[in-house]
C-alpha cells in the first residue's frame, strides 16, 4: 500500500504484534463455538467417545434438519419464530414507546413532567428479576401466559432508551422546533418529519442492542411459557437437556445452539453498516 | 405585505419584567431594525411578534388582525434564525419547500416558488445538497430562501448575520437590504451591531433594559440621540461624554455633555477644555486621537488625516461647536 501521511499510524512491528495478539484472542474466543459447530455435525456416539472430535463430521444436514423440523420438545424453527417475534416486538415496542415518552418529556410542559421523568429513571434501577413475581401475577391475571403479548409487554417499557432519546432530543437546537412551528408543523408533524429522521442512527443503534436483549431473554420466557410451542430458542436449549436418566441428544442441542446464534449475528452485521454510516456523517 | 403594530407590549417571565411597554406602528414595506446590547429584550420582542413567546400585556397587530393568540404559522410571517435552524436531514430544496408542503401547496407550485427563490439567492447549484455541505453564507441564504418562498407579510430576522465572518457579514448585509427592497416585505430585524442597524434600517428601535429608548430614522437617531444610552450606543467610536460642569455647559440641570468625535477639534486657542494625548490611531483617511481630560475621563477626537497629528503626551486644547453638543440630565435623558 502506498505510504500515507497524517493521522494514519506507522506500520512497525507493533502493527503485526497487535494483530497476532488479536488473532490469538479471536481463536481463543472462537474455539468453543467451533467445538459446538463440530459437535452439531457428528453423531451422538462420536461425541460421547473421548477424545472429542475437532473436525466436522458428515451428519450436518441430518442433525440440522432434525433440530429445525422436529427438535426435542418442539421444532427449533418454531422456537426461532417465537424468539424472533419476541425480540422484534420488544425492540420495536421499546423504541416507539421511549421515543414518544422522550418527546413528551423534552418538548412539552405539563404538570408532573419532572416527576414522570424521575419515575421512569427510577425504574432503571429495577431489573426484571426484582419485579418478576408481581409481574408474573399481573400477566397471569390478564391470561397472557403462553402468549406473545405475555412475552413482550412486561419487557417493553425502557427507561434506558427513554433516557437516551431524551439526551439526544436535548441536543437538538430549540430553533429547529421553532422553525418548524413557523413553517406550520404541529407537534406530531415535527416529531415525524424532523425529530424521527434526525434520530435514525440512534434508533439503529438501539435496535441492535434491544434486539439482542430480547433475543437473549431467558428467565421471563422460562417462567411464563409452559407450552413447548411457545418456547423461545434460548430457553428452549435448556429445555432440551434431559431430566433423569434420559440420554441427551447432543448433536441436536449443539445444532440448536448454533442456530440460536445466527439471527443476532445477522442483525449486528447488517445494522453495522448503518451504524458506522451514522457515526461518519454525524448530523446535528 | 402588511403593517405591524405593537400597542403597549409588555413581557414578563414570572416576576421578572423583561419588556416594559413598547409602542410602534410599522408601515407596509418598512425595514425596522431593533438594536440594543445583549439582554435588552430585543429578541424577546421579535419572538413575541413571531408568536414564539406569549405576550404578557398589550396587543400585537399584523395587518388588521390582533394576533396575540395566533400560532406562528397563522400569522403570515417568516423568520430567519441566528443559527439558521435548517433541517439537517433535508436537502436545500426540501428545507425551503417544507413550509409550503405543510400548507398543502400543489407540487408544481412548490417547485416553481423554490426555484424562483433559489435563483434570487443564487442557490440553484446547491438545491440537492444537505445543509452541512454548504458554507456559512450559503446556509444563511437557504434560511432566507425558506422565508422568501412562503411569501409572508412580514419577515423577522433574529441576528441573522452574527454567525458569519466580518467580510461575509458586510456582503450579506447588502444582499438582505437589496432583497427587502426588491420584495417590499415589511421586515423586523434584530441585531446588536449598530453598524448593521445604521445601514439596514428605515427606522430603528434602540432598546435599553426592556424599553425603547428611541425610535427613528438612523441618521436622526445619530444626530439627535434622546438619551445618553442611545448617544453612547449608536456611533463608532462612541460619543464623548464630558462632565457638564467641567465642560462649561450653561444649563444648570445638565449633568453630562456629549460630543461626537467628529465634532471635536484640537485647537491652539479658545479651547473649551484641556486634555492630554494618550495615543493616536491613523486609519488612513482619518485619525483618531485618544485623549485624557483633566478629571480622568477619556475622549476621542476624529480628525482628517490631513490635519497634523499631535504627539503622545502633548497637552492640547479641545473645542466643539455648540450645535454639535448634546446635554443630558442626571437620569440620562436629553435636555
Amino acid at each position: 500500500m502506498a505510504e500515507r501521511t497524517g493521522m494514519v499510524e506507522k506500520r512497525g512491528s507493533g502493527y503485526w504484534l497487535t494483530h497476532v495478539g488479536l488473532i490469538i484472542g479471536l481463536l481463543f474466543i472462537f474455539f468453543p463455538i467451533w467445538l459446538a459447530f463440530v459437535a452439531s455435525t457428528v453423531s451422538q456416539p462420536e461425541i460421547v467417545r473421548p477424545p472429542m472430535p475437532l473436525l466436522p463430521g458428515d451428519h450436518f444436514f441430518e442433525n440440522y434438519s432434525k433440530a429445525l423440523l422436529s427438535g426435542i420438545n418442539a421444532p427449533v424453527a418454531w422456537m426461532m419464530l417465537n424468539s424472533l417475534v419476541m425480540a422484534l416486538g420488544i425492540a420495536f415496542g421499546k423504541i416507539v414507546i421511549s421515543l414518544l415518552s422522550a418527546f413528551a418529556i423534552v418538548y412539552f410542559r405539563f404538570p408532573g413532567r419532572k416527576t414522570f421523568f424521575w419515575l421512569i429513571f427510577l425504574t432503571l434501577m429495577l431489573p426484571v428479576e426484582v419485579r418478576i413475581v408481581p409481574t408474573y401475577e399481573v400477566v397471569a391475571g390478564f391470561g397472557m401466559l403462553n402468549s406473545y403479548s405475555g412475552l413482550i409487554f412486561p419487557l417493553i417499557a425502557s427507561a434506558t432508551a427513554t433516557f437516551l432519546f431524551r439526551q439526544f432530543f436535548m441536543t437538538v437546537p430549540d430553533e429547529l422546533a421553532e422553525a418548524a412551528r413557523v413553517d406550520g408543523a404541529r407537534p406530531m408533524r415535527f416529531f415525524w418529519d424532523i425529530l424521527l429522521p434526525m434520530s435514525r442512527t440512534n434508533i439503529a443503534a438501539l435496535f441492535v442492542i434491544l434486539f439482542i436483549y430480547g433475543w437473549n431473554q431467558y428467565l421471563w420466557p422460562l417462567l411464563i411459557t409452559t407450552d413447548p410451542s411457545m418456547n423461545t430458542i434460548v430457553m428452549g436449549i435448556k429445555q432440551m437437556f434431559p431430566s433423569g436418566d434420559d440420554i441427551a441428544d447432543w448433536p441436536v442441542i449443539m445444532a440448536t445452539s448454533i442456530l440460536a446464534m445466527i439471527p443476532p449475528v445477522i442483525v449486528v452485521i447488517s445494522m453495522q453498516k448503518l451504524f458506522i454510516r451514522g457515526l461518519v456523517d454525524s448530523e446535528k | 405585505m402588511a403593517t405591524v403594530s405593537l400597542k403597549n407590549v409588555k413581557k414578563s417571565f414570572g416576576k421578572t419584567d423583561v419588556i416594559h411597554g413598547i409602542d410602534i406602528d410599522i408601515d407596509d414595506g418598512e425595514f425596522i431594525v431593533i438594536v440594543g446590547p445583549s439582554g435588552c429584550g430585543k429578541s424577546t420582542l421579535l419572538r413575541m411578534v413571531a408568536g414564539l413567546e406569549t405576550v404578557s400585556v398589550g396587543e400585537v397587530y399584523i395587518g388588521d388582525h390582533m394576533v396575540n393568540d395566533r400560532e406562528p404559522m397563522d400569522r403570515d410571517i417568516a423568520m430567519v434564525f441566528q443559527n439558521y435552524a435548517l433541517y439537517p436531514h433535508m436537502s436545500v430544496f426540501d428545507n425551503m419547500a417544507y413550509g409550503l408542503k405543510i400548507a398543502g401547496t400543489p407540487k408544481g407550485e412548490i417547485v416553481e416558488r423554490v426555484e424562483e427563490a433559489a435563483k434570487l439567492l443564487q442557490l440553484e447549484p446547491y438545491l440537492k445538497r444537505r445543509p452541512r455541505e454548504l458554507s456559512g453564507g450559503q446556509r444563511q441564504r437557504v434560511a432566507m430562501g425558506r422565508a422568501i418562498v412562503r411569501k409572508p407579510s412580514v419577515f423577522l430576522f433574529d441576528e441573522p448575520l452574527s454567525n458569519l465572518d466580518a467580510k461575509l457579514r458586510v456582503q450579506m448585509r447588502l444582499e438582505i437590504k437589496q432583497l427587502q427592497r426588491r420584495l417590499g416585505v415589511t421586515s423586523l430585524y434584530v441585531t446588536h451591531d449598530q453598524v448593521e442597524a445604521m445601514t439596514l434600517a428605515d427606522r430603528m428601535i434602540v432598546m435599553n433594559g426592556g424599553r425603547a429608548d428611541q425610535i427613528g430614522a438612523p441618521l436622526d437617531v445619530y444626530a439627535n440621540p434622546q438619551t445618553e444610552f442611545v448617544a453612547g450606543f449608536i456611533g463608532s467610536p462612541p460619543m464623548n461624554f464630558l462632565k457638564a460642569a467641567l465642560a462649561g455647559a450653561a444649563n444648570p440641570k445638565a449633568a453630562t455633555l456629549g460630543v461626537r468625535p467628529e465634532h471635536m477639534e484640537i485647537t491652539a486657542n479658545n479651547a473649551r477644555i484641556e486634555a492630554t494625548v494618550l495615543y493616536t490611531e491613523a486609519l488612513g483617511a482619518e485619525t483618531l486621537v485618544h485623549v485624557r481630560l483633566a478629571d480622568g475621563d477619556l475622549a476621542t477626537v476624529r480628525q482628517d488625516a490631513t490635519v497634523a497629528r499631535p504627539d503622545e503626551g502633548d497637552s492640547v486644547g479641545l473645542t466643539w461647536p455648540t450645535e454639535g453638543q448634546a446635554l443630558f440630565d442626571a437620569a440620562g435623558a436629553r435636555i
